[in-house]
Protein backbone atom coordinates (compact mmCIF):
# COMPACT_ATOMS: atom_id res chain seq x y z
CA UNK A 1 0.00 0.00 0.00
CA UNK A 2 2.72 2.38 0.74
CA UNK A 3 4.63 1.40 -2.37
CA UNK A 4 1.78 2.58 -4.06
CA UNK A 5 1.21 5.58 -2.44
CA UNK A 6 4.80 6.60 -3.37
CA UNK A 7 4.40 5.44 -6.88
CA UNK A 8 1.22 8.27 -7.14
CA UNK A 9 3.24 10.72 -5.20
CA UNK A 10 5.88 10.40 -7.73
CA UNK A 11 3.48 10.46 -10.98
CA UNK A 12 1.88 13.53 -9.15
CA UNK A 13 5.07 15.04 -9.01
CA UNK A 14 6.20 14.24 -12.44
CA UNK A 15 3.14 15.61 -14.17
CA UNK A 16 3.05 18.35 -12.18
CA UNK A 17 7.03 18.92 -13.31
CA UNK A 18 5.45 18.30 -17.14
CA UNK A 19 3.07 21.31 -16.59
CA UNK A 20 4.62 24.26 -15.61
CA UNK A 21 4.64 27.58 -17.01
CA UNK A 22 6.83 30.05 -15.96
CA UNK A 23 6.08 33.05 -14.63
CA UNK A 24 7.20 35.18 -17.81
CA UNK A 25 6.77 39.23 -17.14
CA UNK A 26 4.15 41.11 -19.39
CA UNK A 27 7.40 42.41 -20.91
CA UNK A 28 8.79 38.66 -21.42
CA UNK A 29 5.36 37.60 -23.43
CA UNK A 30 5.36 40.75 -25.95
CA UNK A 31 8.94 39.47 -26.54
CA UNK A 32 7.93 35.80 -27.03
CA UNK A 33 4.77 36.83 -28.88
CA UNK A 34 6.99 38.75 -31.62
CA UNK A 35 9.03 35.83 -32.84
CA UNK A 36 5.58 34.30 -35.14
CA UNK A 37 3.03 33.32 -36.18
CA UNK A 38 4.34 30.75 -38.12
CA UNK A 39 3.91 30.12 -40.96
CA UNK A 40 3.95 33.26 -41.91
CA UNK A 41 1.41 34.91 -44.48
CA UNK A 42 2.90 33.99 -48.56
CA UNK A 43 4.85 36.98 -49.81
CA UNK A 44 5.20 37.65 -53.81
CA UNK A 45 8.20 38.55 -55.40
CA UNK A 46 7.55 41.36 -57.84
CA UNK A 47 10.97 40.64 -59.35
CA UNK A 48 10.07 37.59 -60.55
CA UNK A 49 7.06 37.43 -62.94
CA UNK A 50 6.47 33.77 -62.37
CA UNK A 51 6.65 33.53 -59.11
CA UNK A 52 3.54 31.75 -57.33
CA UNK A 53 2.47 30.38 -60.65
CA UNK A 54 1.58 26.66 -61.05
CA UNK A 55 3.73 25.51 -63.84
CA UNK A 56 6.79 27.39 -63.03
CA UNK A 57 6.71 25.55 -59.67
CA UNK A 58 6.24 22.29 -60.95
CA UNK A 59 9.68 23.61 -63.85
CA UNK A 60 11.52 24.44 -61.02
CA UNK A 61 11.05 21.49 -59.13
CA UNK A 62 11.78 19.80 -62.13
CA UNK A 63 15.26 21.62 -62.48
CA UNK A 64 16.27 21.61 -59.41
CA UNK A 65 16.43 17.32 -58.93
CA UNK A 66 18.42 17.21 -62.37
CA UNK A 67 21.66 17.04 -62.93
CA UNK A 68 21.91 18.21 -66.34
CA UNK A 69 21.64 21.53 -64.77
CA UNK A 70 25.38 21.44 -64.01
CA UNK A 71 27.52 21.65 -67.00
CA UNK A 72 28.98 17.70 -66.69
CA UNK A 73 25.26 16.53 -65.45
CA UNK A 74 27.43 15.13 -62.42
CA UNK A 75 25.13 17.61 -60.16
CA UNK A 76 22.15 18.35 -59.50
CA UNK A 77 20.98 21.83 -56.65
CA UNK A 78 19.61 18.52 -54.66
CA UNK A 79 23.07 16.95 -54.40
CA UNK A 80 24.15 19.98 -52.11
CA UNK A 81 20.58 20.85 -50.75
CA UNK A 82 19.31 18.04 -49.23
CA UNK A 83 15.73 17.60 -48.78
CA UNK A 84 15.81 15.89 -45.54
CA UNK A 85 18.18 18.14 -44.19
CA UNK A 86 15.99 21.44 -44.65
CA UNK A 87 17.84 21.59 -47.82
CA UNK A 88 21.67 21.57 -46.50
CA UNK A 89 24.06 18.96 -47.35
CA UNK A 90 25.39 18.38 -43.46
CA UNK A 91 29.09 18.65 -44.27
CA UNK A 92 30.93 21.77 -43.01
CA UNK A 93 32.05 23.15 -46.46
CA UNK A 94 29.90 22.49 -49.79
CA UNK A 95 31.33 19.65 -51.50
CA UNK A 96 31.75 21.61 -54.80
CA UNK A 97 34.44 20.86 -57.69
CA UNK A 98 37.31 23.33 -55.89
CA UNK A 99 37.96 24.07 -52.25
CA UNK A 100 34.93 25.97 -51.17
CA UNK A 101 35.24 28.00 -47.93
CA UNK A 102 31.41 27.77 -46.47
CA UNK A 103 28.82 26.20 -44.85
CA UNK A 104 25.91 25.31 -47.71
CA UNK A 105 22.74 27.63 -46.63
CA UNK A 106 19.36 26.03 -45.94
CA UNK A 107 16.44 26.96 -48.42
CA UNK A 108 13.60 26.38 -46.25
CA UNK A 109 11.68 29.85 -45.53
CA UNK A 110 13.79 31.46 -48.23
CA UNK A 111 11.14 33.40 -49.85
CA UNK A 112 11.08 35.75 -47.09
CA UNK A 113 14.37 36.89 -47.14
CA UNK A 114 16.14 40.21 -48.16
CA UNK A 115 19.80 38.84 -48.62
CA UNK A 116 20.83 35.88 -50.09
CA UNK A 117 24.00 33.90 -49.31
CA UNK A 118 26.54 34.30 -46.49
CA UNK A 119 27.43 37.48 -47.82
CA UNK A 120 24.28 38.58 -48.89
CA UNK A 121 25.92 39.01 -52.24
CA UNK A 122 22.29 38.67 -54.10
CA UNK A 123 19.12 40.09 -52.79
CA UNK A 124 16.61 38.14 -54.92
CA UNK A 125 15.89 34.33 -54.97
CA UNK A 126 16.10 33.91 -58.35
CA UNK A 127 19.41 35.85 -58.21
CA UNK A 128 20.96 33.19 -55.84
CA UNK A 129 19.74 30.59 -57.59
CA UNK A 130 21.37 31.98 -60.87
CA UNK A 131 24.92 32.09 -58.79
CA UNK A 132 25.64 28.49 -58.52
CA UNK A 133 24.75 27.51 -61.88
CA UNK A 134 27.43 30.09 -63.34
CA UNK A 135 29.67 29.60 -61.43
CA UNK A 136 32.88 27.38 -62.53
CA UNK A 137 33.65 25.97 -59.23
CA UNK A 138 29.94 24.43 -58.79
CA UNK A 139 27.46 23.81 -61.40
CA UNK A 140 29.74 24.97 -64.19
CA UNK A 141 27.28 26.59 -66.48
CA UNK A 142 27.66 29.61 -69.21
CA UNK A 143 24.55 31.22 -69.56
CA UNK A 144 25.25 29.79 -73.44
CA UNK A 145 25.63 26.53 -72.31
CA UNK A 146 22.55 26.42 -69.37
CA UNK A 147 20.25 27.78 -72.47
CA UNK A 148 21.48 25.14 -74.77
CA UNK A 149 20.95 22.52 -71.95
CA UNK A 150 17.08 23.96 -71.69
CA UNK A 151 16.79 24.02 -75.60
CA UNK A 152 17.98 21.07 -76.40
CA UNK A 153 16.29 18.17 -73.43
CA UNK A 154 12.67 18.42 -74.75
CA UNK A 155 10.86 17.88 -71.39
CA UNK A 156 12.78 21.19 -70.27
CA UNK A 157 11.86 22.91 -73.29
CA UNK A 158 7.98 22.03 -72.54
CA UNK A 159 8.11 22.93 -69.09
CA UNK A 160 9.88 26.46 -70.00
CA UNK A 161 7.01 26.78 -72.68
CA UNK A 162 3.87 25.83 -69.93
CA UNK A 163 5.96 28.48 -67.76
CA UNK A 164 6.79 31.26 -69.47
CA UNK A 165 3.77 30.89 -72.33
CA UNK A 166 6.88 30.84 -74.81
CA UNK A 167 9.86 28.47 -76.16
CA UNK A 168 13.32 29.37 -75.09
CA UNK A 169 14.10 32.43 -77.34
CA UNK A 170 17.65 32.70 -78.66
CA UNK A 171 19.12 35.36 -75.93
CA UNK A 172 21.16 33.36 -73.41
CA UNK A 173 21.24 35.38 -70.71
CA UNK A 174 17.40 35.61 -70.43
CA UNK A 175 16.81 31.96 -70.65
CA UNK A 176 19.59 31.32 -67.92
CA UNK A 177 17.74 34.07 -65.78
CA UNK A 178 14.52 32.20 -66.31
CA UNK A 179 15.51 29.05 -65.40
CA UNK A 180 16.78 30.52 -62.16
CA UNK A 181 13.29 32.11 -61.94
CA UNK A 182 11.80 29.11 -62.04
CA UNK A 183 13.88 27.58 -59.22
CA UNK A 184 13.12 30.66 -57.16
CA UNK A 185 9.48 30.38 -57.59
CA UNK A 186 9.68 26.86 -56.72
CA UNK A 187 12.25 27.58 -53.24
CA UNK A 188 9.69 30.02 -52.65
CA UNK A 189 6.82 27.39 -51.82
CA UNK A 190 9.39 25.26 -49.37
CA UNK A 191 8.23 26.89 -45.69
CA UNK A 192 9.27 25.18 -42.51
CA UNK A 193 6.53 23.10 -40.44
CA UNK A 194 5.44 24.33 -36.74
CA UNK A 195 7.48 23.68 -34.49
CA UNK A 196 6.89 23.17 -30.09
CA UNK A 197 7.92 26.51 -29.71
CA UNK A 198 4.94 27.81 -31.73
CA UNK A 199 2.46 26.03 -30.06
CA UNK A 200 3.86 27.47 -27.18
CA UNK A 201 4.18 30.60 -28.29
CA UNK A 202 0.40 30.40 -29.75
CA UNK A 203 -0.95 29.52 -26.33
CA UNK A 204 0.64 32.28 -24.60
CA UNK A 205 -0.63 34.73 -27.20
CA UNK A 206 -4.49 33.66 -26.51
CA UNK A 207 -3.62 33.11 -22.66
CA UNK A 208 -4.37 29.83 -22.75
CA UNK A 209 -1.41 28.96 -19.76
CA UNK A 210 -2.83 24.67 -19.45
CA UNK A 211 -1.45 24.41 -23.06
CA UNK A 212 1.81 26.64 -22.76
CA UNK A 213 2.41 24.54 -19.60
CA UNK A 214 2.87 21.65 -21.99
CA UNK A 215 6.19 23.10 -23.04
CA UNK A 216 9.22 21.37 -21.59
CA UNK A 217 10.39 23.77 -18.37
CA UNK A 218 13.96 23.66 -19.71
CA UNK A 219 13.15 25.11 -23.14
CA UNK A 220 10.55 27.60 -21.39
CA UNK A 221 13.83 28.46 -19.20
CA UNK A 222 15.98 28.78 -21.94
CA UNK A 223 13.43 30.64 -23.91
CA UNK A 224 14.07 33.39 -21.17
CA UNK A 225 17.69 33.66 -21.58
CA UNK A 226 17.50 33.61 -24.93
CA UNK A 227 14.73 37.05 -25.23
CA UNK A 228 16.62 38.67 -22.03
CA UNK A 229 20.23 37.80 -20.64
CA UNK A 230 21.31 36.30 -23.30
CA UNK A 231 20.67 38.87 -25.67
CA UNK A 232 20.53 36.69 -28.77
CA UNK A 233 17.25 37.89 -29.92
CA UNK A 234 18.66 41.11 -30.40
CA UNK A 235 19.90 39.42 -33.65
CA UNK A 236 17.92 36.52 -33.67
CA UNK A 237 14.75 38.64 -34.20
CA UNK A 238 11.33 37.66 -34.75
CA UNK A 239 9.23 34.45 -37.07
CA UNK A 240 12.04 33.24 -38.24
CA UNK A 241 14.61 34.25 -35.40
CA UNK A 242 16.65 36.63 -38.02
CA UNK A 243 16.93 39.79 -38.74
CA UNK A 244 18.50 38.98 -42.16
CA UNK A 245 21.24 41.26 -41.61
CA UNK A 246 25.04 40.63 -41.02
CA UNK A 247 27.22 40.19 -38.05
CA UNK A 248 30.91 39.40 -36.67
CA UNK A 249 30.15 36.80 -33.83
CA UNK A 250 33.95 35.96 -33.68
CA UNK A 251 34.09 33.25 -35.50
CA UNK A 252 37.21 33.09 -37.34
CA UNK A 253 37.53 34.05 -41.10
CA UNK A 254 40.79 33.03 -42.47
CA UNK A 255 40.19 30.41 -45.11
CA UNK A 256 43.52 29.05 -46.81
CA UNK A 257 45.39 31.53 -48.61
CA UNK A 258 43.53 34.94 -47.28
CA UNK A 259 40.51 35.67 -45.80
CA UNK A 260 36.92 35.51 -46.46
CA UNK A 261 35.81 39.28 -46.37
CA UNK A 262 31.55 38.08 -45.91
CA UNK A 263 29.57 40.97 -46.43
CA UNK A 264 31.98 43.95 -47.20
CA UNK A 265 32.87 41.50 -50.70
CA UNK A 266 29.09 40.38 -50.77
CA UNK A 267 28.05 44.07 -50.84
CA UNK A 268 30.53 44.91 -53.79
CA UNK A 269 29.48 42.01 -55.82
CA UNK A 270 25.65 42.61 -55.22
CA UNK A 271 26.43 46.47 -56.35
CA UNK A 272 28.62 45.66 -58.93
CA UNK A 273 25.75 42.76 -60.26
CA UNK A 274 23.32 43.12 -63.58
CA UNK A 275 21.35 40.77 -61.50
CA UNK A 276 20.32 42.64 -58.60
CA UNK A 277 16.89 44.37 -58.09
CA UNK A 278 18.36 48.07 -59.72
CA UNK A 279 18.93 45.54 -62.70
CA UNK A 280 17.20 45.25 -66.35
CA UNK A 281 15.97 41.52 -64.94
CA UNK A 282 13.68 42.91 -61.93
CA UNK A 283 9.85 42.22 -63.96
CA UNK A 284 8.84 44.92 -61.68
CA UNK A 285 11.30 47.37 -62.70
CA UNK A 286 11.02 50.60 -60.73
CA UNK A 287 7.88 49.76 -59.25
CA UNK A 288 9.61 46.80 -56.77
CA UNK A 289 9.10 47.79 -53.06
CA UNK A 290 11.47 45.40 -52.52
CA UNK A 291 14.49 47.15 -54.52
CA UNK A 292 14.43 49.91 -51.51
CA UNK A 293 16.98 47.98 -49.52
CA UNK A 294 19.09 47.56 -52.74
CA UNK A 295 18.87 51.29 -53.36
CA UNK A 296 20.12 52.30 -49.85
CA UNK A 297 22.81 50.05 -48.79
CA UNK A 298 26.13 50.96 -47.82
CA UNK A 299 29.76 49.62 -47.49
CA UNK A 300 31.62 50.30 -45.19
CA UNK A 301 34.61 49.12 -43.14
CA UNK A 302 33.05 47.73 -40.13
CA UNK A 303 31.24 45.06 -42.74
CA UNK A 304 34.47 43.16 -42.86
CA UNK A 305 33.76 40.07 -41.80
CA UNK A 306 30.26 39.91 -41.07
CA UNK A 307 28.21 37.16 -41.93
CA UNK A 308 24.59 36.18 -42.40
CA UNK A 309 22.54 36.16 -39.34
CA UNK A 310 20.87 32.54 -40.07
CA UNK A 311 17.43 31.95 -39.14
CA UNK A 312 17.15 29.29 -36.46
CA UNK A 313 14.03 26.95 -37.72
CA UNK A 314 15.11 23.29 -38.41
CA UNK A 315 18.12 23.99 -36.60
CA UNK A 316 19.01 20.26 -35.85
CA UNK A 317 18.54 19.54 -39.27
CA UNK A 318 21.06 21.94 -40.16
CA UNK A 319 24.60 21.27 -38.54
CA UNK A 320 26.95 21.94 -38.78
CA UNK A 321 26.36 25.50 -38.04
CA UNK A 322 28.49 28.80 -38.39
CA UNK A 323 29.50 30.26 -42.10
CA UNK A 324 32.32 27.87 -42.25
CA UNK A 325 30.62 25.14 -40.63
CA UNK A 326 33.35 24.94 -38.33
CA UNK A 327 30.70 23.99 -35.32
CA UNK A 328 29.55 20.41 -35.46
CA UNK A 329 26.63 20.39 -32.51
CA UNK A 330 24.01 23.21 -31.29
CA UNK A 331 25.73 22.58 -27.82
CA UNK A 332 29.27 24.19 -29.48
CA UNK A 333 27.14 27.16 -30.32
CA UNK A 334 25.99 27.87 -27.44
CA UNK A 335 29.47 27.08 -25.77
CA UNK A 336 30.73 29.81 -28.87
CA UNK A 337 28.47 32.18 -26.71
CA UNK A 338 29.30 32.04 -23.43
CA UNK A 339 32.89 32.04 -24.03
CA UNK A 340 32.93 34.58 -26.38
CA UNK A 341 36.71 36.36 -26.53
CA UNK A 342 35.22 40.00 -25.97
CA UNK A 343 38.70 41.78 -26.67
CA UNK A 344 38.32 40.25 -30.54
CA UNK A 345 34.50 41.44 -31.25
CA UNK A 346 34.99 44.90 -29.50
CA UNK A 347 37.82 45.80 -31.69
CA UNK A 348 35.56 48.41 -33.77
CA UNK A 349 33.64 49.93 -30.61
CA UNK A 350 30.75 47.75 -30.76
CA UNK A 351 28.78 46.71 -27.86
CA UNK A 352 26.21 44.13 -29.03
CA UNK A 353 27.57 40.80 -27.93
CA UNK A 354 28.95 39.94 -24.85
CA UNK A 355 30.76 36.83 -23.15
CA UNK A 356 27.78 34.72 -21.51
CA UNK A 357 29.54 32.47 -19.01
CA UNK A 358 26.81 29.95 -18.98
CA UNK A 359 26.12 27.40 -16.21
CA UNK A 360 25.90 24.43 -17.21
CA UNK A 361 22.54 24.25 -16.62
CA UNK A 362 22.13 27.50 -18.03
CA UNK A 363 23.60 26.44 -21.44
CA UNK A 364 21.79 22.76 -21.17
CA UNK A 365 18.18 25.56 -21.16
CA UNK A 366 19.76 27.29 -24.05
CA UNK A 367 19.88 24.03 -26.03
CA UNK A 368 16.57 22.62 -25.07
CA UNK A 369 14.90 26.09 -26.42
CA UNK A 370 17.33 25.98 -29.52
CA UNK A 371 15.54 22.21 -30.60
CA UNK A 372 12.35 23.22 -29.63
CA UNK A 373 12.58 25.44 -33.10
CA UNK A 374 12.34 22.37 -35.09
CA UNK A 375 10.14 19.87 -35.99
CA UNK B 1 -8.39 92.44 -63.89
CA UNK B 2 -5.12 93.31 -62.15
CA UNK B 3 -7.77 93.59 -58.63
CA UNK B 4 -8.99 89.98 -59.68
CA UNK B 5 -5.04 88.78 -59.93
CA UNK B 6 -4.55 90.17 -57.01
CA UNK B 7 -7.04 88.76 -55.07
CA UNK B 8 -6.14 85.64 -56.49
CA UNK B 9 -2.37 86.14 -55.61
CA UNK B 10 -3.44 86.99 -52.10
CA UNK B 11 -5.40 83.98 -51.75
CA UNK B 12 -2.55 81.37 -53.43
CA UNK B 13 -0.81 83.08 -50.90
CA UNK B 14 -2.67 82.57 -47.90
CA UNK B 15 -3.34 79.22 -48.58
CA UNK B 16 0.21 78.63 -48.92
CA UNK B 17 0.89 80.20 -45.68
CA UNK B 18 -1.86 77.78 -44.06
CA UNK B 19 -0.12 74.58 -45.43
CA UNK B 20 3.62 75.71 -43.89
CA UNK B 21 1.77 76.80 -40.73
CA UNK B 22 4.23 76.62 -38.06
CA UNK B 23 4.37 74.63 -35.99
CA UNK B 24 3.49 71.46 -38.12
CA UNK B 25 0.07 70.40 -37.48
CA UNK B 26 -0.28 67.63 -34.64
CA UNK B 27 -1.40 65.29 -37.46
CA UNK B 28 2.33 66.10 -38.55
CA UNK B 29 3.61 63.70 -36.63
CA UNK B 30 5.86 63.86 -33.38
CA UNK B 31 7.42 67.12 -32.74
CA UNK B 32 11.31 68.49 -32.79
CA UNK B 33 12.59 72.19 -32.63
CA UNK B 34 16.12 73.56 -32.37
CA UNK B 35 16.33 76.91 -32.75
CA UNK B 36 14.68 78.51 -35.11
CA UNK B 37 13.84 75.00 -37.16
CA UNK B 38 10.88 73.06 -35.96
CA UNK B 39 9.59 70.00 -37.73
CA UNK B 40 6.94 66.76 -37.26
CA UNK B 41 7.99 63.12 -38.65
CA UNK B 42 5.63 60.80 -39.46
CA UNK B 43 7.35 56.98 -40.00
CA UNK B 44 5.19 55.14 -43.73
CA UNK B 45 4.17 52.77 -42.62
CA UNK B 46 2.66 54.09 -39.17
CA UNK B 47 4.07 51.41 -37.16
CA UNK B 48 8.19 51.34 -37.21
CA UNK B 49 9.04 47.30 -37.25
CA UNK B 50 12.62 45.38 -36.48
CA UNK B 51 14.23 44.97 -39.87
CA UNK B 52 11.45 46.41 -42.08
CA UNK B 53 12.00 49.14 -44.26
CA UNK B 54 10.21 52.42 -43.95
CA UNK B 55 10.02 56.09 -44.47
CA UNK B 56 9.64 59.59 -43.15
CA UNK B 57 7.50 61.94 -43.90
CA UNK B 58 9.03 65.31 -42.59
CA UNK B 59 7.16 68.63 -42.03
CA UNK B 60 9.68 71.35 -41.61
CA UNK B 61 8.94 75.27 -40.41
CA UNK B 62 9.85 77.35 -41.59
CA UNK B 63 8.94 75.61 -45.19
CA UNK B 64 12.11 77.29 -46.92
CA UNK B 65 14.36 75.15 -44.47
CA UNK B 66 16.38 71.92 -46.03
CA UNK B 67 16.10 68.82 -44.78
CA UNK B 68 20.11 67.84 -45.63
CA UNK B 69 20.12 64.46 -43.80
CA UNK B 70 18.45 61.84 -41.67
CA UNK B 71 20.46 59.16 -39.94
CA UNK B 72 20.04 57.19 -36.85
CA UNK B 73 22.16 55.42 -34.48
CA UNK B 74 21.87 52.81 -31.49
CA UNK B 75 24.31 54.74 -28.67
CA UNK B 76 24.34 51.62 -26.83
CA UNK B 77 25.36 49.45 -29.36
CA UNK B 78 27.76 51.93 -30.76
CA UNK B 79 26.30 51.47 -34.46
CA UNK B 80 24.12 52.85 -37.10
CA UNK B 81 21.68 51.82 -39.63
CA UNK B 82 23.39 49.71 -42.64
CA UNK B 83 21.22 51.98 -44.76
CA UNK B 84 21.51 55.74 -46.04
CA UNK B 85 18.17 57.34 -46.85
CA UNK B 86 17.41 59.28 -49.69
CA UNK B 87 15.69 62.49 -49.39
CA UNK B 88 13.01 64.01 -51.46
CA UNK B 89 10.92 67.58 -51.07
CA UNK B 90 7.46 67.06 -52.14
CA UNK B 91 6.81 70.91 -51.54
CA UNK B 92 5.53 73.41 -48.76
CA UNK B 93 8.17 72.51 -46.36
CA UNK B 94 7.17 68.70 -46.64
CA UNK B 95 10.52 66.41 -47.54
CA UNK B 96 10.37 62.01 -47.81
CA UNK B 97 13.21 59.97 -46.50
CA UNK B 98 13.35 56.68 -48.21
CA UNK B 99 15.36 53.93 -47.10
CA UNK B 100 15.61 53.71 -43.24
CA UNK B 101 15.64 50.68 -42.13
CA UNK B 102 16.45 49.38 -38.04
CA UNK B 103 17.88 46.04 -37.85
CA UNK B 104 17.61 45.53 -33.84
CA UNK B 105 15.33 45.97 -31.11
CA UNK B 106 16.43 48.28 -29.02
CA UNK B 107 16.82 52.08 -28.67
CA UNK B 108 18.02 54.07 -31.57
CA UNK B 109 18.73 58.00 -31.82
CA UNK B 110 16.71 59.90 -34.97
CA UNK B 111 18.95 62.41 -36.15
CA UNK B 112 17.72 65.18 -38.26
CA UNK B 113 20.30 67.66 -39.92
CA UNK B 114 18.17 70.74 -41.07
CA UNK B 115 19.49 73.80 -42.71
CA UNK B 116 17.48 77.07 -41.77
CA UNK B 117 18.60 80.96 -42.55
CA UNK B 118 22.22 79.83 -42.95
CA UNK B 119 22.94 77.73 -40.53
CA UNK B 120 22.77 73.96 -39.73
CA UNK B 121 20.91 72.66 -37.18
CA UNK B 122 20.71 68.90 -35.64
CA UNK B 123 17.76 67.45 -33.98
CA UNK B 124 17.26 64.46 -32.50
CA UNK B 125 15.02 62.17 -31.10
CA UNK B 126 14.98 59.15 -29.06
CA UNK B 127 12.69 56.20 -30.29
CA UNK B 128 12.60 52.65 -28.52
CA UNK B 129 11.97 49.49 -30.55
CA UNK B 130 10.29 46.51 -29.74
Amino acid sequence: MRALAALLAALVSLSAAAHTLLDFTPDERERIVAHGPWPPPAVRDPSNRVDGRRAAIDFGALLFFDPRLSSDGRFSCASCHLPPRAFQDGLPVAASRAGATRNTPALLDSAHRRWFGWDGAQDSLWAASLSPLLKADEMGHTAASLAAAVRRQPHFAAAYRQAFGAAPGGDDEKVAVDVAKALAAWQATLVSPRTPFDDFRDALARGDAAAAARYPPAAQRGLRLFIGEGRCSVCHAGAAFSNGEFADIGVPFFVPGGVDPGRHGGLQQLLASRMNRLGQYNDAGAADARAVATRHVIVEPRHFGEFKVPGLRQLVHTAPYMHNGSLARIEDVVQHYSALNEERLHADGERILRRLDLTPQQAADLVAFLRSLSR
Amino acid sequence: MRPAAALLSLLLGAGAAARAACPPAPEAGQPLASGPVQLAWRAEPEAIAVSRPFALRVTLCPPDARLLRVDATMPEHRHGMNYRPSLQPLGDGVWRAEGLLWHMSGRWELRLDVEAAGATHTLRQSVTLR
